[in-house]
């Protein structure tokens, strides 16, 4: 990574490794999250996106490689970075002897760009009790709150852990609404992981495929139907697969079904034109079940 | 489900190390008492009598285990588990019977009262279970009315209180029976409204940590610190619920901020909030004190009975209020920092709250500085109580020792917690045993009249905190020169 584009990259990794004892949960992720882009991280449970989120943030240390957070290490984050993040883990369970007022209140006055106004206003647009305890509220509620307090703060660079997790549709709705907002209007580079493939597509811009600790795809949404595409080979051309697939599934009978992806120019890999081959194209879903399946 | 499995069904409900470290701690206490036995012999006259009264608190410990089963009951009716109730009641009864036989049967051929023995264990099982099985208000009322009757039975000269006297079947009766049945009555109540809201009147202890599911507490202590510390406050009245002062607390007052953030026992109080907390605790030992004194002067033994209490209690009383103040931050400091999605992820990423190393000496002062004030003067005052009332230096330097392993402890598992030292949870259960024992146990040899027959007891107690305090210097500095290699203290321990 250059110093010059490094500086300016919201988030990078860089040959990032993590094992929990003998379980690897990431395995060399190279991952880099351009600016103003909505980065949807998409992946099955365990695949390791919350451990690569904890890491690009520095609140672990993984085992190798590197991570830089608007070009600083992200385990020696200066107070100027800091101002500039903003962070909902999966399941927020923060200060739970605070009401939601008394904690975006005492959390506001660390954040020179807090947005008081935003946080009374959308408190009480999303009807939480402001009186109760964090420990009293709903999951809902809590992911709310949170979503709140990361939104406050005006940040540039906003990573949210399985936001919508815990939250109704319509409150989904809205959240997607405010980080579209927040992306298109103000340039604010989101990075959420999800399991819910249409949030994916209603805000994403890009995608990133988390399988078993391994970063298998990375790149814009618009592009994926393009360049990834199910390829099914019948059973007599089952040695002629291409190398280069990112799922291969071998059924009973011999056949394959591969998913396979354009070259770096634009080309299907040779076994498309094999007799009896059959190249279907693929939506976001069925791309990432024939992936993580 | 056959015999095996029932009988097994009990520890499913506790943690994986658990039976283990019980057994261990079963065989320790059983081979104690066994030598306790074999060799006080005429030297010691009330040797077997202290042999049962400890195995006696032993079983008692069992007895709430086994009444904690209770959640594991409620969870199957709950979740509709098909015989699982009923297994579990079934096997409750054949454990307790186990339980009893065979801790009485060899005592009762070593020793030469087996009848009383026998008594004592029954006692303190029924205890135990019923602890564990009443509703709450009925278990504090009961240790309120203890003193009550121990005083009356006195001022009547009513000798049959004692183990010794032959008539001492009938005290164990008339408290086993009705222990026995009224703790069985309640845990049917408690199951019928398994499907509602357990009130407050039929709740018992153990279903007040609902949070921690059917998994029993490690220890019987760690209940009693769930009570005192609430689910976050989920389990405490709303007058009782904390009212945080926040004025300053931020950038311009950053230690204030990290009390704050650390919450728990570090939360800042308002005035008002501060003096209901303080002044519940003050009532309840207003109501015990009211209770008590009047009998002991109408007993006409007012100066040597005063007396004893007066040394007695406050010792003991300053020294438990230690020991549960210093589990409570404990814990609740090994709780949060466990937590992925807690508060510490948000400090991590505060801005204006200093650099790595200010970030970490504050926690230090936070979680430890704030000891001199939580700690230091009870220690100061049971040690001046102690030397003031028995004039025996040996014992006060004992006193001393051993109530310093609160603040070592409180050092080792704040250091080992904040450099990220890799404690499983059983290896600081067994450190909190082993405190705990040798706490108690020490505030009991520096209480109790001393004589030759306690010198082993003492010796042991002497040993036994050298050794808690060897661990705990260990631990903490391990995780002392693992802080200071720490990029930031916020990496917790998931």
């Amino acid at each position: 990574m250059s110093e010059s584009s490094a500086s300016s990259t919201p988030l990078a990794a860089q040959g990032l490794w993590h094992t929990y004892g003998e379980r690897s949960a990431l395995r060399g992720v190279d991952f880099t999250v351009e600016t103003g882009s909505v980065l949807g991280l998409i992946g099955r449970n365990g695949a390791g996106k919350s451990t690569l989120i904890r890491a690009l943030l520095g609140l672990l240390v993984p085992s190798s490689g590197c991570t830089l957070v608007l070009g600083e290490p992200a385990l020696q984050l200066t107070d100027r970075v800091k101002e500039r993040i903003a962070y909902v883990p999966q399941q927020p369970e923060s200060f739970p002897w605070l009401t939601a007022v008394q904690m975006l209140e005492f959390l506001g006055r660390f954040f020179p760009r807090w947005d008081g106004d935003f946080a009374r206003t959308t408190l009480s647009r999303w009807e939480i009790p402001a009186g109760r305890p964090l420990a009293r509220l709903s999951p809902g509620e809590r992911q709310r709150v949170e979503l709140i307090r990361a939104l406050a703060c005006r940040p540039d660079v906003l990573v949210l852990d399985e936001p919508a997790a815990a939250l109704d549709p319509v409150a989904r709705r809205e959240l997607l609404r405010e980080v579209a907002l927040r992306a298109g209007e103000n340039g604010c580079t989101v990075l959420f992981s999800t399991h819910i493939v249409s949030d994916l597509e209603r805000v994403a811009s890009q995608i990133a495929l988390l399988h078993e600790g391994r970063l298998l795809l990375h790149c814009d949404l618009d592009a994926t139907k393009e360049r990834y595409a199910r390829l099914w080979l019948p059973p007599r051309h089952a040695e002629a697969a291409p190398g280069a697939a990112l799922s291969r599934r071998v059924h009973g009978d011999g056949s394959l079904t591969l998913v396979v992806g354009r070259g770096a120019r634009g080309e299907w890999p040779a076994a498309v034109q094999l007799d009896g081959a059959r190249l279907d194209a693929l939506g976001l879903e069925d791309l990432f079940v024939e992936i993580a399946a | 489900m056959n015999a095996r499995v029932v009988f097994a069904l009990p520890w499913r409900g506790q943690h994986q190390q658990q039976p283990w470290v019980m057994a261990l701690v079963a065989l320790g206490m059983w081979s104690g008492a066994a030598l306790v036995l074999h060799t006080a012999g005429p030297r010691w006259p009330a040797g077997w009598l202290a042999a049962g009264v400890v195995l006696a608190f032993w079983l008692a410990a069992m007895g709430v285990l086994l009444g904690s089963t209770i959640r594991l009951a409620l969870e199957a009716r709950r979740l509709c588990l098909p015989g699982l109730e009923r297994a579990l009641a079934v096997s409750v009864v054949l454990k307790a019977v186990a339980l009893l036989t065979v801790t009485a049967i060899p005592l009762g051929i070593l020793s030469a009262h087996p009848a009383p023995l026998t008594e004592l264990l029954a006692i303190g099982l029924a205890a135990g279970f019923a602890y564990a099985v009443l509703p709450f208000w009925v278990v504090v009322l009961a240790l309120i009315l203890l003193p009550l009757v121990q005083g009356l039975a006195a001022a009547l000269h009513w000798r049959a209180m004692a183990p010794q006297d032959p008539h001492f079947v009938v005290v164990c009766v008339a408290f086993v029976v009705p222990a026995v049945l009224l703790s069985a009555w309640n845990w049917r109540r408690v199951l019928k409204r398994a499907h509602g809201p357990i009130g407050w009147l039929s709740r018992p202890i153990m279903l007040f940590s609902s949070w921690t599911g059917p998994r029993s507490s490690f220890l019987p202590m760690s209940t009693v610190l769930s009570l005192a510390m609430g689910r976050s406050g989920l389990q405490v009245p709303q007058w009782l619920q904390p009212q945080v002062a926040l004025r300053a607390a931020g950038p311009a007052d950053p230690l204030r901020g990290l009390r704050v953030a650390l919450g728990g026992p570090h939360l800042p109080l308002t005035r008002t909030s501060l003096l209901r907390r303080v002044g519940a605790p003050a009532g309840v030992i207003a109501v015990l004190a009211l209770v008590n004194l009047p009998l002991l002067v109408y007993q006409g033994r007012v100066s040597a009975v005063v007396r004893a209490l007066l040394a007695l209690v406050p010792i003991f009383g300053l020294g438990i209020v230690l020991m549960i103040g210093t589990l409570m931050r404990a814990t609740h400091l090994l709780k949060r920092w466990r937590l992925a999605g807690g508060e510490r992820a948000v400090l991590a990423l505060l801005p204006r709250s200093g650099t790595p190393t200010e970030q970490a000496a504050r926690l230090r002062r936070v979680l430890l500085g704030g000891n001199r004030l939580r700690q230091w003067p009870l220690i100061a005052a049971a040690v001046l109580t102690e030397a003031l009332f028995s004039h025996d230096l040996n014992r006060t330097l004992l006193l001393a020792l051993v109530l310093g392993l609160a603040p070592a402890g409180e050092a080792a598992v704040v250091y080992s917690v904040l450099g990220r030292v890799s404690v499983p949870s059983w290896g600081y259960g067994l450190m909190t045993a082993l405190g705990q024992g040798v706490f108690i146990a020490g505030l009991n040899v520096v209480t109790v009249p001393s004589g030759p027959a306690l010198a082993w007891l003492t010796h042991a107690v002497f040993a036994g905190t050298m050794l808690c305090y060897l661990g705990f210097a260990t631990l903490s500095g391990l995780g002392r020169r693992a802080l200071r290699n720490l990029p930031h203290p916020y990496l917790g321990l998931s």
